[in-house]
Protein backbone atom coordinates (compact mmCIF):
# COMPACT_ATOMS: atom_id res chain seq x y z
CA UNK A 1 0.00 0.00 0.00
CA UNK A 2 1.20 3.55 -0.58
CA UNK A 3 2.70 5.47 2.30
CA UNK A 4 1.56 8.91 3.37
CA UNK A 5 2.34 11.83 5.64
CA UNK A 6 -0.43 14.19 6.65
CA UNK A 7 -2.57 12.27 4.12
CA UNK A 8 -0.24 13.39 1.34
CA UNK A 9 1.50 10.94 -0.97
CA UNK A 10 4.95 12.46 -0.80
CA UNK A 11 7.21 9.55 -1.62
CA UNK A 12 5.16 7.13 -3.73
CA UNK A 13 6.65 8.18 -7.05
CA UNK A 14 9.43 5.70 -6.39
CA UNK A 15 10.64 2.99 -4.05
CA UNK A 16 11.21 3.94 -0.42
CA UNK A 17 11.77 2.17 2.86
CA UNK A 18 11.02 2.99 6.46
CA UNK A 19 13.59 2.73 9.21
CA UNK A 20 13.03 3.22 12.91
CA UNK A 21 16.05 4.64 14.68
CA UNK A 22 17.17 3.27 18.06
CA UNK A 23 14.83 3.52 21.02
CA UNK A 24 15.78 3.52 24.69
CA UNK A 25 17.19 6.10 27.05
CA UNK A 26 19.10 9.24 26.18
CA UNK A 27 22.32 9.32 28.21
CA UNK A 28 25.27 11.62 28.61
CA UNK A 29 28.72 10.92 30.09
CA UNK A 30 28.99 12.65 33.48
CA UNK A 31 32.42 13.89 32.55
CA UNK A 32 30.82 16.01 29.84
CA UNK A 33 28.96 17.96 32.54
CA UNK A 34 31.57 18.52 35.23
CA UNK A 35 34.81 17.36 33.66
CA UNK A 36 35.78 14.99 36.47
CA UNK A 37 33.04 12.49 37.32
CA UNK A 38 32.89 8.95 35.93
CA UNK A 39 29.74 7.20 34.80
CA UNK A 40 26.72 8.01 32.69
CA UNK A 41 23.70 10.12 33.47
CA UNK A 42 20.28 9.11 32.09
CA UNK A 43 18.36 12.08 30.75
CA UNK A 44 15.11 10.53 29.60
CA UNK A 45 13.53 8.45 26.85
CA UNK A 46 14.80 8.75 23.30
CA UNK A 47 12.44 10.38 20.87
CA UNK A 48 10.84 8.23 18.24
CA UNK A 49 12.66 8.92 14.96
CA UNK A 50 11.57 7.44 11.64
CA UNK A 51 13.69 7.77 8.53
CA UNK A 52 12.31 7.26 5.06
CA UNK A 53 14.96 6.46 2.49
CA UNK A 54 14.11 6.15 -1.16
CA UNK A 55 14.27 7.59 -4.62
CA UNK A 56 11.95 10.09 -6.23
CA UNK A 57 11.18 9.02 -9.80
CA UNK A 58 9.85 11.32 -12.50
CA UNK A 59 9.76 11.38 -16.29
CA UNK A 60 11.21 14.90 -16.55
CA UNK A 61 13.10 17.46 -14.50
CA UNK A 62 9.94 19.55 -14.25
CA UNK A 63 8.01 16.61 -12.85
CA UNK A 64 10.78 15.98 -10.32
CA UNK A 65 10.65 19.63 -9.29
CA UNK A 66 6.92 19.23 -8.67
CA UNK A 67 7.57 16.25 -6.39
CA UNK A 68 10.18 18.26 -4.48
CA UNK A 69 7.85 21.24 -4.16
CA UNK A 70 5.18 19.05 -2.58
CA UNK A 71 7.71 17.74 -0.08
CA UNK A 72 9.12 21.14 0.77
CA UNK A 73 5.60 22.44 1.33
CA UNK A 74 5.40 20.06 4.29
CA UNK A 75 8.73 21.21 5.72
CA UNK A 76 7.43 24.07 7.80
CA UNK A 77 8.50 25.88 10.93
CA UNK A 78 7.15 25.11 13.43
CA UNK A 79 7.37 21.58 12.07
CA UNK A 80 4.14 20.09 10.86
CA UNK A 81 3.04 17.19 13.09
CA UNK A 82 0.78 14.59 11.51
CA UNK A 83 0.32 10.86 10.97
CA UNK A 84 3.05 9.03 9.08
CA UNK A 85 1.80 5.78 7.55
CA UNK A 86 4.15 3.16 6.13
CA UNK A 87 3.63 0.59 3.37
CA UNK A 88 2.05 -1.90 5.74
CA UNK A 89 -0.50 0.47 7.23
CA UNK A 90 1.50 1.04 10.39
CA UNK A 91 0.57 4.47 11.74
CA UNK A 92 3.13 6.65 13.50
CA UNK A 93 1.05 9.35 15.11
CA UNK A 94 2.07 12.93 15.77
CA UNK A 95 5.29 12.80 13.76
CA UNK A 96 7.00 16.03 12.81
CA UNK A 97 8.66 16.30 9.40
CA UNK A 98 11.99 17.93 10.25
CA UNK A 99 14.49 17.15 7.52
CA UNK A 100 14.69 16.21 3.87
CA UNK A 101 18.14 15.47 2.51
CA UNK A 102 18.59 14.72 -1.16
CA UNK A 103 21.58 12.96 -2.68
CA UNK A 104 24.46 14.86 -4.19
CA UNK A 105 23.20 14.48 -7.76
CA UNK A 106 20.09 13.97 -9.84
CA UNK A 107 20.33 10.83 -11.93
CA UNK A 108 19.18 11.29 -15.50
CA UNK A 109 18.84 8.08 -17.46
CA UNK A 110 15.66 6.23 -18.42
CA UNK A 111 14.00 8.26 -15.68
CA UNK A 112 14.92 11.39 -13.77
CA UNK A 113 15.50 10.24 -10.22
CA UNK A 114 16.81 11.56 -6.92
CA UNK A 115 17.75 9.52 -3.87
CA UNK A 116 16.81 11.08 -0.52
CA UNK A 117 16.46 10.62 3.21
CA UNK A 118 13.52 12.14 5.06
CA UNK A 119 13.43 12.35 8.85
CA UNK A 120 10.42 12.46 11.12
CA UNK A 121 10.53 12.95 14.89
CA UNK A 122 7.89 12.57 17.58
CA UNK A 123 8.96 15.31 19.96
CA UNK A 124 8.74 14.45 23.63
CA UNK A 125 6.89 17.61 24.56
CA UNK A 126 4.02 17.11 22.09
CA UNK B 1 27.82 -5.42 -30.25
CA UNK B 2 30.39 -7.61 -31.95
CA UNK B 3 31.67 -7.23 -35.49
CA UNK B 4 33.89 -9.88 -37.04
CA UNK B 5 36.25 -8.78 -39.76
CA UNK B 6 34.74 -5.33 -40.28
CA UNK B 7 35.78 -4.22 -43.75
CA UNK B 8 36.74 -0.68 -42.80
CA UNK B 9 37.82 0.87 -39.51
CA UNK B 10 39.13 4.42 -39.35
CA UNK B 11 40.45 6.36 -36.38
CA UNK B 12 40.84 9.97 -37.36
CA UNK B 13 43.07 10.02 -40.42
CA UNK B 14 44.32 6.48 -39.80
CA UNK B 15 42.86 3.41 -41.44
CA UNK B 16 43.18 0.32 -39.33
CA UNK B 17 43.66 -2.76 -41.46
CA UNK B 18 43.56 -6.45 -40.57
CA UNK B 19 40.86 -5.93 -37.95
CA UNK B 20 39.75 -9.33 -36.74
CA UNK B 21 36.98 -8.08 -34.51
CA UNK B 22 35.51 -4.96 -33.06
CA UNK B 23 33.55 -5.26 -29.84
CA UNK B 24 31.47 -2.59 -28.16
CA UNK B 25 30.77 -3.14 -24.49
CA UNK B 26 28.24 -1.02 -22.69
CA UNK B 27 28.33 -1.10 -18.92
CA UNK B 28 27.02 0.99 -16.07
CA UNK B 29 29.63 2.39 -13.74
CA UNK B 30 27.10 3.22 -11.02
CA UNK B 31 23.87 1.24 -11.14
CA UNK B 32 20.82 2.65 -9.42
CA UNK B 33 18.99 -0.17 -7.70
CA UNK B 34 16.27 0.09 -5.09
CA UNK B 35 14.35 -2.39 -2.96
CA UNK B 36 11.04 -1.93 -1.18
CA UNK B 37 9.75 -2.91 2.24
CA UNK B 38 7.58 -5.57 0.60
CA UNK B 39 10.12 -8.27 -0.19
CA UNK B 40 13.56 -9.33 -1.31
CA UNK B 41 13.55 -8.30 -4.95
CA UNK B 42 14.58 -4.97 -6.44
CA UNK B 43 11.72 -2.82 -7.65
CA UNK B 44 13.73 -0.21 -9.50
CA UNK B 45 16.86 -0.21 -11.60
CA UNK B 46 18.41 2.30 -13.93
CA UNK B 47 21.83 3.11 -15.31
CA UNK B 48 22.54 6.78 -14.68
CA UNK B 49 26.25 6.51 -15.42
CA UNK B 50 27.37 4.41 -18.35
CA UNK B 51 30.56 3.58 -20.16
CA UNK B 52 30.81 2.60 -23.81
CA UNK B 53 34.06 0.80 -24.43
CA UNK B 54 35.32 -0.31 -27.83
CA UNK B 55 37.92 -2.97 -28.38
CA UNK B 56 39.55 -3.25 -31.76
CA UNK B 57 41.54 -6.45 -32.25
CA UNK B 58 43.95 -6.58 -35.17
CA UNK B 59 45.96 -9.53 -36.41
CA UNK B 60 49.25 -8.02 -37.47
CA UNK B 61 51.36 -9.88 -40.00
CA UNK B 62 53.78 -7.02 -40.57
CA UNK B 63 55.32 -4.13 -38.71
CA UNK B 64 52.95 -1.56 -37.35
CA UNK B 65 54.68 1.72 -36.67
CA UNK B 66 51.62 3.79 -35.88
CA UNK B 67 52.16 5.55 -32.59
CA UNK B 68 48.68 5.49 -31.12
CA UNK B 69 48.82 6.09 -27.41
CA UNK B 70 46.41 6.44 -24.50
CA UNK B 71 44.74 9.82 -24.52
CA UNK B 72 44.59 10.16 -28.29
CA UNK B 73 41.16 11.38 -29.36
CA UNK B 74 39.60 11.19 -32.81
CA UNK B 75 36.48 10.06 -34.63
CA UNK B 76 36.14 6.30 -34.96
CA UNK B 77 34.28 5.04 -38.01
CA UNK B 78 33.55 1.50 -39.05
CA UNK B 79 31.32 -0.31 -41.49
CA UNK B 80 29.26 -3.44 -41.14
CA UNK B 81 28.66 -5.70 -44.05
CA UNK B 82 26.60 -8.71 -43.03
CA UNK B 83 26.86 -10.41 -46.40
CA UNK B 84 30.27 -9.12 -47.42
CA UNK B 85 28.49 -7.09 -50.04
CA UNK B 86 27.07 -3.61 -50.18
CA UNK B 87 23.64 -4.92 -49.17
CA UNK B 88 22.48 -3.59 -45.80
CA UNK B 89 25.87 -2.01 -45.23
CA UNK B 90 25.82 0.44 -42.33
CA UNK B 91 28.32 2.97 -41.15
CA UNK B 92 28.83 3.50 -37.44
CA UNK B 93 30.45 6.68 -36.22
CA UNK B 94 31.75 7.64 -32.82
CA UNK B 95 32.57 11.34 -33.18
CA UNK B 96 34.87 11.34 -30.17
CA UNK B 97 36.70 8.22 -29.08
CA UNK B 98 39.65 8.24 -26.71
CA UNK B 99 42.27 5.50 -26.68
CA UNK B 100 42.82 4.05 -23.22
CA UNK B 101 45.26 1.28 -24.09
CA UNK B 102 47.22 -0.28 -26.94
CA UNK B 103 48.55 -3.74 -26.16
CA UNK B 104 50.16 -6.55 -28.13
CA UNK B 105 50.03 -10.28 -27.67
CA UNK B 106 52.79 -12.11 -29.46
CA UNK B 107 51.05 -15.26 -30.61
CA UNK B 108 53.72 -16.67 -32.90
CA UNK B 109 56.95 -15.53 -34.42
CA UNK B 110 55.12 -14.35 -37.54
CA UNK B 111 51.94 -13.01 -36.03
CA UNK B 112 50.93 -10.58 -33.32
CA UNK B 113 47.56 -9.59 -32.00
CA UNK B 114 47.07 -5.90 -31.25
CA UNK B 115 44.21 -4.76 -29.04
CA UNK B 116 43.24 -1.10 -28.99
CA UNK B 117 40.77 -0.10 -26.33
CA UNK B 118 38.81 3.13 -26.54
CA UNK B 119 36.15 4.98 -24.58
CA UNK B 120 33.33 6.63 -26.53
CA UNK B 121 32.43 10.17 -25.51
CA UNK B 122 29.03 11.78 -25.81
CA UNK B 123 28.93 15.35 -27.11
CA UNK B 124 26.63 16.48 -24.32
CA UNK B 125 26.29 13.61 -21.86
CA UNK B 126 22.79 12.68 -23.00
CA UNK B 127 23.29 11.80 -26.67
CA UNK B 128 24.36 8.24 -27.39
CA UNK B 129 28.03 8.32 -28.39
CA UNK B 130 27.45 5.93 -31.30
CA UNK B 131 25.46 6.85 -34.38
CA UNK B 132 24.67 4.65 -37.34
CA UNK B 133 23.43 5.29 -40.85
CA UNK B 134 23.36 3.48 -44.18
CA UNK B 135 26.91 3.39 -45.47
CA UNK B 136 27.67 5.59 -48.46
CA UNK B 137 28.44 3.64 -51.62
Amino acid sequence: MPSSFDKASLFNSGPHRFRRLPSGVQTIPAVALDGVSPGTIPLGPLELIIEVRGRLVAPTDAALDALLAAIHAKLTFPALAADLIDHHGRIYENMSFVRFESADRIDRARQVTLPYTARFIRFLNT
Amino acid sequence: MLLLNPPLVRFGSHTWTDVALLAIDRTTTRPAEEWSDAGPHPVFADAPEQRTQIRVVRDLLRDDLASHKPGDQAALTFHTSPTTSDAARRQFTIPAAVITSVTHELATARHARQTITLIALSPDGATDPITSAPAPH
